[in-house]
């Protein structure tokens, strides 16, 4: 190794401390629960227990280019009366699998009362997690915690904007500028400049919405 | 399903056949000696081509084809105007000769037969399954109603407002509890497989068992039987969620089956590699016969069935696919004498099983 190589700086996100409580995370982490069906999930006692996670009935292409986006970090989707034919012919399944298409890491849970129903394998093999109808209060709150305290710090977050920037044909020297800018950021407590970022380091670069996103996450979980 | 089609195929078929390397007498045409006698069996090498007809070294004409995944070997026929040298008895009797085209007509009229079958099953399927999703839609709703009223209660958890509600109330929660337990369990009935469902999750196994226990206090005590758990654990190995599926059936069958008055003993202990459970009950004694049969499904033994406390034979055949599902298996043995009360035989059961791993995947 050179001498110079001791004293040189190591900008790697994985190296950061990150040490959140349960409940801090718990607020942090934006989660949604779509489902036609508004009593299936419990998620007014869950906003009253700290999480942040709101309901749709529905998901149109504008909600679908939020999901896509990456814009929320647990997506609880019901498999049956979520999605218009325009928009999925598969109705949950095909939500399910745009937006892995687009984002592979991004967290979704399969939460269906098909489980009965061996045709709808596919939908719970594709999805990170599931539950099953009915649930209680306890079941949803141990899945959700187990998904925070296994996905939502720095680290999963960076992966995946690292994953989207490869899949973008980002420069592996464009993606160690990348980590760096983001690493002294957050070192340095400032915030994420949104435009500058984009312009300093992401221009040629496509899916540049999703990537922003995530890196979006991680300024908001390490604040 | 698929055994009771192959069943039916082979009770119907008119031809010689084989299923499961067992050869069979056809309806009109049986099986020839040659075939009966044969080693070879080259009609029954996995790597024969299916959906044709060929001609095996002893000049018979074999026809290998899938029934839903299971291969069907419609074997020693001779076909008209093909089949050049026939034993003189075939010559004479017509035995085992069959026309160009019969064995592809038979497939037909069977395949439409099986699509028939399927067809009226999934239908039937459907309409059941239909109605218990709406029965789950209701349940949900249930759970909510219920989840609100704990919730008014004093607490800063949810354990510790179900522990300050009144009796009503804290029935009630446990009641959804067990229901939703009971619903779960009916998905596998029909789905195996998702006993499989979602990720593997650390389960403290003392404290699953904990909460069942709880769930089942109030019917133990209508028997008035003591549920006790005992041991020393602290592990939480990597399982599925349905795992919760095999304190239920264990401690509801114990509770079904035991006399009252008496003690069901639950021991969850740490040991080297993992952890050991066993839920003892002073029950109805399993029969000799029926002992290698209790985790098959539908059945009941004849014990159980003499008392006629209701049953539908599913519960160990659940909790075996369950813990089949999360690498372990489930045993049982019956301890000491057994004692004839009511004209029955009573005995100490105990079912048990030991999982790997403290913590880790």
């Amino acid at each position: 190794m050179s001498i110079f190589n001791i004293f040189k700086k190591s900008y790697r996100i994985e190296e950061l401390p990150f040490n959140r409580s349960s409940s801090e995370l718990k607020k942090k982490t934006k989660i949604v629960v779509i489902d036609d069906e508004e009593d299936s999930f419990p998620y007014k006692l869950l906003q009253d227990d700290g999480y942040t996670i709101e309901w749709w009935d529905k998901v149109d292409s504008q909600k679908l280019h939020r999901l896509e986006s990456g814009d929320f970090d647990i997506i609880i989707l019901d498999i049956l009366g979520v999605a218009d034919k325009e928009l999925s012919d598969t109705d949950g399944i095909g939500v399910l699998k745009r937006i892995k298409s687009v984002n592979k890491n991004q967290i979704i849970v399969a939460f269906s009362g098909q489980s009965y129903d061996l045709s709808k394998t596919e939908f719970w093999k594709l999805a990170d997690d599931a539950l099953s109808k009915p649930v209680t209060f306890i079941q949803c709150k141990e899945i959700l915690d187990s998904l925070i305290r296994k996905h939502i710090n720095i680290n999963s977050y960076w992966k995946a904007v690292k994953d989207l920037l490869v899949v973008n044909k980002a420069s592996p020297a464009t993606i160690r500028k990348i980590e760096k800018e983001i690493y002294k950021s957050l070192e340095g407590n400032s915030s994420f400049d949104e435009r500058q970022f984009t312009s300093n380091f992401l221009f040629g670069i496509q899916n540049t919405a999703s990537i922003i996103t995530l890196i979006q996450a991680i300024f908001r979980i390490w604040s | 399903m698929i055994g009771q089609l192959i069943e039916l195929i082979s009770s119907i078929c008119p031809f010689p056949h084989v299923v499961e390397n067992v050869k069979l007498d056809g309806l009109t045409h049986l099986q020839p000696k040659k075939c009966i006698d044969c080693h070879d069996n080259s009609c029954l090498e996995p790597s024969q081509v299916e959906n044709t007809i060929l001609q095996c070294p002893k000049e018979f004409f074999y026809f290998r084809y899938k029934i839903q995944s299971r291969i069907f070997v419609i074997n020693g026929l001779f076909i008209r105007g093909i089949s050049k040298k026939l034993p003189r008895k075939t010559k004479k009797t017509g035995l085992n000769q069959i026309n160009k085209g019969a064995i592809e007509e038979w497939i037909d009229k069977s395949d439409q037969m099986i699509k028939t079958l399927e067809d009226a099953v999934h239908e039937s399927v459907k309409a059941t399954l239909g109605m218990l999703h709406d029965v789950k839609t209701s349940v949900s709703i249930i759970f909510r109603n219920a989840e609100s009223l704990i919730s008014e209660e004093d607490g800063n958890t949810l354990d510790e407002k179900i522990n300050n509600a009144p009796s009503n109330k804290k029935t009630l929660y446990k009641s959804v509890s067990l229901l939703e337990e009971r619903l779960k369990m009916m998905t596998l009935v029909s789905n195996p497989e998702s006993a499989t469902h979602g990720d593997k999750k650390p389960l403290p196994i003392y404290k699953v068992f904990d909460k069942i226990l709880r769930i089942f206090q109030n019917l133990a005590n209508k028997k008035h039987i003591n549920l006790k758990l005992f041991g020393t654990s602290y592990s939480s190995p990597w399982l599925y969620s349905s795992f919760a599926t095999i304190p239920l059936v264990l401690i509801d069958n114990a509770i079904k089956y035991s006399q009252s008055y008496q003690d069901i003993i639950v021991n969850i202990n740490d040991i080297t590699g993992g952890v050991s459970v066993s839920v003892e009950s002073f029950s109805l004694c399993i029969d000799q016969n029926d002992i290698h049969k209790i985790f098959q499904k539908n059945h009941r033994g004849k014990n159980a069935n003499k008392v006629a406390i209701e049953g539908s034979g599913l519960g160990l055949y659940l909790a075996d696919i369950v813990a089949y599902a999360n690498g372990f298996s489930i045993n049982h043995s019956q301890k000491g004498n057994a004692c004839l009360l009511g004209g029955l035989q009573y005995t100490r059961n105990i079912f048990s099983f030991f999982i790997k791993g403290q913590g880790g995947r």
